[in-house]
């Protein structure tokens, strides 16, 4: 039986532009099932960035409703949404948003802090994760000490620190050379396939979404093609 | 999110910005520093003024014979009476003479009609009887529930010859069974007054050791006061104080029955001898429980109802030192109140560029406060993050303000001190200190709350988004 994690539902978003409405999703219905990879695929202002934010429980539909593990989160307040987002939801963002100011270990400490996890088990964990990623050697380091490769890598340890379910990536290439985008691929296919985590891709570039099981091709804020991918690639690693 | 990682945090943000922290820090300095020098020097001066009262008196009332407020009224429609009663010697005070002392003087008349004029009638001027304190008066007094101790005072002018040389003198003739336990005066050698001492004299320390006498008078040495011998058996500690060092008292004390038998000075303008029976001031001293404002009424009822006297007549002047002190603090609260809100402004100018500050750290912080809440972080951890960022550096200000304030109280102080010539006492408000250490904090949280409100309410997708 197939297990439902994220569900849209006659989802509408609408923005207010001066006197203008912009809707930059219609009525858009939709399903993400545990352990899928799925890419988000489209041309810019197809209305991508806004189904991230509402996957990732960051902005609440204008109409619909969105279920998350069965909660509706156009009802939840701020405070819920936060805690569901902090439990269940690893972000990786193009520009890797790290805060500049902390360490490395500092960055991936953070969302284990604001969880309220044990000191000791929260520095165990977060240095295992930068192992993981293969920064061992620069966890003392702040984001201006590293390449971009090296901080979207310590972004995705950061996205796995309290080992959500889902794991929400926003062009996690986007500002990478293509060979440093390829080991980040690596990875997220690796965390998909290896660790069972549920990856949501969103993305511009076909060639990156062909990594994925599935694709949801939006235009103009409406689902125009939701399939499997039936050739979906395998990363060597 | 654990309160230590909340700190840990703010503290990082205060560090990040060194230079801003420090500058908006220094304007609480300021501020917090002005308020706490201000309120500490204000009850310094308080408490100054108090002691230097309480020295000169306290809560000890004070009798002194007056002349009526209105007394030309009264003296001339005494007079016109006068001419219809054809020159009685009625006193003007009351009907009677108090206490057994008998009128001075009568009737005098003084200056015939001027040349210039040609009225017939010659004026008539009677002499006014001064109103005088007596036995009466401290037997009325002393009836009055309330009164613990009555001391009289006489008090004469004296040439003191010590060792062949001479010095002008102030005497004070006191009750020696009550004096020593009214007084706040303290003997540093020697013994007070006692009951059944006769020519004994107690000195002040100053007198002791005045330059003018060439050396010092010791206890049971004697001394010469208009000619007459005494046998010093006590000397005063010398006083601090604001009026320590003015020599503004007496600095003999004698038994007042002594002061009716010093004989008379040709130096001193009134050295007559003293009227027997006859005090110059009363002192009265009340219960720790009675009530002072009841009594001090009562004292004043009672006299005018046993003189015979009205509020108009009335001949005599209750000086109640606890009411002058009072007043006295009353003008230096009020003053170091106005003056603390002058101080208080530079305060609120400092609360400000918190405010200013955690306006633009938040703007600053925009990007981060996304990120932070895209990875869980809720509402009241920003908040609580922003308001410890304003709360740290109002504390560091205020803590640092309340150890220049107190230093600038010290020099101010020390300034004091060396213009009155007083010894320097390290002063440090209590209440300075709370106010100002609340006032810090309460100024850096209400600083911060807004900006730490707004940052809290911005929506993770806006925020993600600023650049």
């Amino acid at each position: 039986m197939v297990d439902t994690l994220i569900a849209f539902r006659d989802v509408w978003k609408t923005y207010q532009m001066g006197e203008i409405q912009v809707n930059a999703l219609k009525e858009v219905n939709a399903e993400f099932e545990k352990g899928e990879f799925t890419a988000i695929i489209g041309p810019s202002g197809s209305g991508k960035s806004t189904m991230m934010n509402l996957v990732g429980c960051l902005d609440i539909p204008s109409k619909g409703e969105i279920f998350l593990k069965s909660e509706n989160i156009a009802r939840l307040d701020e405070s819920d949404l936060a805690r569901l987002r902090g439990k269940t939801i690893g972000f990786i963002f193009q520009q890797y948003n790290l805060i500049p100011g902390m360490t490395a270990l500092e960055n991936v400490l953070l969302p284990l802090e604001i969880q309220e996890v044990n000191d000791d088990i929260a520095e165990k964990r977060a240095k295992e994760l930068l192992t993981l990623v293969g920064l061992s050697d620069k966890m003392k380091n702040k984001p201006t000490q590293l390449s971009g490769g090296q901080q979207q890598r310590v972004s995705i340890a950061r996205a796995l620190a309290c080992d959500p379910e889902v794991i929400l990536a926003d062009e996690p290439t986007g500002a990478l050379d293509s060979v440093t985008g390829k080991e980040v691929m690596t990875m997220l296919y690796r965390l998909w396939k290896e660790k069972g985590k549920t990856v949501i891709m969103v993305t511009h570039n076909m060639h990156l979404a062909q990594y994925a099981q599935r694709y949801i091709e939006l235009k103009d804020g409406e689902v125009v093609r939701d399939e499997a991918n039936q050739n979906q690639l395998c990363p060597e690693y | 999110m654990k309160p230590a990682k909340i700190l840990r945090i703010a503290f990082n943000m205060v560090k990040a910005n060194k230079l801003r922290s420090w500058l908006t820090i220094i304007g609480v300095i300021i501020g917090i520093a002005s308020v706490m020098a201000i309120v500490t020097t204000g009850e310094y001066f308080q408490e100054q003024v108090t002691k230097t009262l309480e020295d000169l008196g306290g809560d000890t009332i004070v009798i002194v014979p007056s002349y009526p407020f209105n007394f030309e009224e009264a003296d001339h429609s005494h007079v016109e009476a006068e001419s219809d009663s054809a020159g009685g010697s009625e006193s003007v005070g009351g009907g009677e003479s108090v206490g057994g002392s008998e009128s001075v003087g009568g009737d005098i008349s003084v200056g015939e009609s001027d040349s210039g004029t040609d009225s017939g009638d010659p004026v008539i001027y009677e002499e006014v009887k001064a109103p005088e304190l007596t036995k009466k008066d401290v037997f009325t007094i002393s009836r009055i529930s309330g009164v613990q101790y009555v001391n009289v005072n006489v008090n004469h002018g004296a040439t003191l010859e010590f060792g062949g040389k001479k010095t002008h003198v102030y005497v004070s003739g006191v009750d020696p069974r009550v004096w020593p336990e009214i007084t706040n005066k303290k003997v540093g050698e020697g013994r007070m007054l006692q009951p059944g001492d006769r020519t004994s004299v107690v000195i002040s320390g100053e007198l002791a050791n005045n330059v003018e006498l060439g050396r010092k008078i010791r206890v049971n040495q004697m001394i010469l006061l208009n000619g007459k011998s005494y046998r010093v058996i006590g000397i005063l500690a010398d006083e601090g104080g604001l009026l320590g060092g003015f020599g503004f008292d007496s600095s003999i004390f004698m038994p007042y029955e002594e002061v009716y038998y010093l004989p008379g000075n040709d130096v001193e303008a009134y050295s007559g001898e003293k009227k027997r029976d006859v005090y110059d001031s009363i002192e009265v001293k009340l219960y720790k429980n009675a009530d002072y404002k009841s009594t001090l009424k009562e004292i004043e009822d009672r006299l005018r109802l046993s003189r015979k006297v009205d509020e108009k007549t009335q001949d005599f002047y209750v000086y109640s030192g606890k009411e002058a002190m009072e007043s006295v603090g009353k003008v230096i609260s009020g003053l170091t109140a106005f003056l603390a809100f002058i101080a208080g402004i530079s305060l609120l100018v400092g609360s400000t560029g918190i405010a200013n500050t955690m306006f633009t750290s938040v703007l600053e912080k925009t990007k981060e406060i996304g990120i932070m809440k895209a990875i869980g972080a809720q509402n009241k951890d920003i908040m609580l993050i922003f308001l410890c960022n304003a709360a740290m550096i109002s504390l560091v200000g205020g803590i640092i303000g309340i150890l220049l304030g107190t230093a600038a109280v010290q020099a101010i102080l020390l300034l004091i001190s060396i213009k009155m010539q007083t010894p320097f006492e390290f002063a440090l408000s209590i209440k300075g200190t709370i106010i100002a250490t609340l006032v810090s904090i309460i100024v850096g949280l209400i600083a911060g709350l807004v900006p730490a409100k707004n940052a809290s309410e911005l929506k993770p997708v806006d925020a993600l988004r600023y650049e």
